[in-house]
């Protein structure tokens, strides 16, 4: 073998090299989408009872509604306010309760019964709830009470 | 795009993604469960996306929020901020070839005032029995 063939044949294993280095590498990416809705509890709402005293609604003056973001990344989701049973803290004694909503932000609702199905749109919505304990007989004895409004996201 | 832009891009993603998890209270919502045999299960992930640990009680339903006898393990759960738990629910098929069902995951949460907020959020599932004959 002359020089110049030894020359060649290492020119050859050089540029072998080289082209290892031009091999391309795949970066793989993978992702993964579950849509979901989320509720998150915002403050608890106020009871206050009416000049009869047979009616804490948190709709009178000095009373408060409750509130309740739903977030949801994509649908259809619906909510809806589901009214208690009975107060649980306190006699519920010939006492009904009605739930009712609104909606702010990504989706518009006024006063909606709760027990009704709102179809909300992706994006934040703010919901405000409001309930309404009604005793059909007598006034409310002096006390506490408390009751819980279950909001459903589905 | 060079390198600093690229590695600012690649942890945008992770972020978002990392923060898309943690905002995750039920999912999947939507499933359809196949099987074989006379039940049928769903796991499901619960996801607090509070800034403090709750406790989720874990609810079965059919397609009529009528509660349904099912085995949920766990069927209460304490789950830390901004974390996510694994459920497996099973229900039987009752002889059906197919079972429509919900599950709800609920959170209380109070501040000690006298209207307190629970919370429900619930999936809706299909099980659907394979070689199901009458």
């Amino acid at each position: 073998m002359n020089k110049f063939s030894i020359a060649l044949a290492a020119a050859a294993l050089i540029g072998s090299v080289g082209a290892a280095h031009a091999v391309d590498a795949k970066a793989k990416f993978n992702g993964n989408v579950a849509h979901s809705c989320t509720l998150l509890a915002g403050t608890d709402g106020t009871l206050v009872p009416n000049f009869d005293g047979d009616v804490l609604s948190s709709k009178l003056t000095g009373g408060a509604a409750a509130t309740v973001t739903a977030t949801t990344t994509a649908g259809p989701y619906k909510v809806s306010a589901l009214a208690p049973v009975a107060f649980t803290l306190g006699s519920s004694t010939n006492t009904t309760f009605e739930a009712s909503y609104s909606i702010s932000g990504a989706t518009t609702a006024s006063n909606v019964a709760g027990a009704t199905v709102t179809k909300v749109k992706r994006g934040t919505n703010n919901i405000s709830v409001d309930l309404v304990a009604t005793n059909s007989l007598d006034a409310f004895a002096n006390g506490s009470y408390a009751a819980e409004v279950t909001v459903r996201c589905e | 795009m060079n390198n600093k832009s690229i590695f600012i891009a690649g942890t945008l993603a992770l972020t978002l993604s990392g923060q898309a998890v943690f905002a995750q209270s039920v999912t999947p919502m939507r499933a359809v469960a196949k099987s074989m045999t006379d039940e049928f299960a769903v796991r499901l992930t619960v996801g607090n996306p509070y800034n403090k640990a709750v406790t989720f009680n874990v609810l079965a339903f059919d397609e009529n929020y009528e509660p349904v006898d099912a085995i949920i393990v766990p069927s209460k759960l304490r789950i830390g901020s901004r974390d996510t738990k694994q459920i497996v629910v099973r229900f039987p098929f009752e002889g059906k070839p197919m079972r429509k069902v919900r599950v709800c995951a609920e959170g209380l949460f109070s501040q000690n005032n006298n209207t307190a907020i629970r919370t429900q959020v619930c999936g809706r599932y299909l099980g659907q029995r394979l070689g199901f004959v009458q």
